[in-house]
């Protein structure tokens, strides 16, 4: 069954994905993200893009192997196929749409049943 | 380490698996088995290995193919041939194939778990200064862009 995505899912696959690094590097990055792009851990799945930036400027062709465990993590946690999407954000947009998509069609059938 | 290393065993005798397996578990690590060098392949795409064990002759290839492999699929791990036809030549072919030990059946367990917690702890402190030269690079790239005042 899909698990609905939510900013704690949205965080644990970054903090997941992170941790390959290692937890010096990874808290390291949490601090460069908060110095250089004033994006607070816990505000991070509201700046996805410029999150998304955040990590290109540090890693640089590097962020797409971070990118990619992102990915997976997230299809992991949410049980959906993740794998046609080219990039962690366009999961994340895709999935919140799908979501809204499902919300409005369960409101309506609601109604209409009223 | 704070994690249980994983070691994979490939070999196609079920007994020396078993022994072995027995062996490196009491010793606290995690093990998987394979009997062939597609599957060991195969498990290593899959899978984070710290360690294998391979045979020199396996039932589909020769066990320098599966090192070879190896260092495609992961690069980092820590290899150990094992051969029952001891000859210079295998021993030449396991070093070029990246072998870091050689050993030979049957296999003396003490020595053979001496040089797996050897080779592991190489493995843990290449990891940690890895991660300090990550942490530096990061630190560094902080400074060098963060607005001034922070």
């Amino acid at each position: 069954m899909t698990i609905p995505i939510s900013d704690e899912i949205i965080l644990g696959a970054i903090e997941k994905g992170l941790s390959a690094l290692g937890e010096n590097p990874k808290q390291a990055t949490w601090s460069f993200l908060e110095k250089v792009y004033e994006i607070n851990k816990q505000d991070i799945a509201k700046n996805l893009d410029e999150f998304q930036r955040a990590m290109q400027q540090l890693f640089g062709p590097g962020s797409k192997f971070l990118d990619d465990l992102f990915r997976e993590y997230l299809a992991e946690t949410t049980h959906e196929d993740l794998t046609n999407y080219t990039s962690f954000v366009k999961c994340v947009s895709e999935l919140r749409n799908k979501q809204t998509v499902n919300g409005q069609n369960s409101n309506q059938r609601n109604r209409e049943a009223n | 380490m704070t994690e249980k290393s994983k070691i994979l065993l490939v070999d196609d005798d079920d007994v020396i698996t078993e022994t072995l397996r027995i062996v490196l578990e009491e010793e606290g690590f995690l093990v998987e088995t394979a009997s062939t060098g597609q599957e060991a392949i195969t498990k290593s795409f899959k899978n984070y290995y710290n360690l294998a064990i391979v045979d020199w002759r396996l039932p589909d290839i020769l066990g320098t193919k599966v090192l070879g492999s190896f260092k495609e699929t992961i690069p980092k791990m820590e290899k150990i041939m094992l051969t029952g036809y001891p000859s210079m030549q295998n021993a030449v072919d396991s070093v070029n194939a990246r072998a870091d030990a050689f050993f030979q059946k049957p296999i003396d367990m003490e020595i053979l778990l001496q040089k797996i917690k050897e080779l592991l702890k190489l493995q843990e402190q290449e990891r940690s200064f890895s991660e300090e030269k990550m942490t530096s690079y990061i630190e560094t790239r902080c400074m060098e862009l963060a607005p001034k005042g922070h």
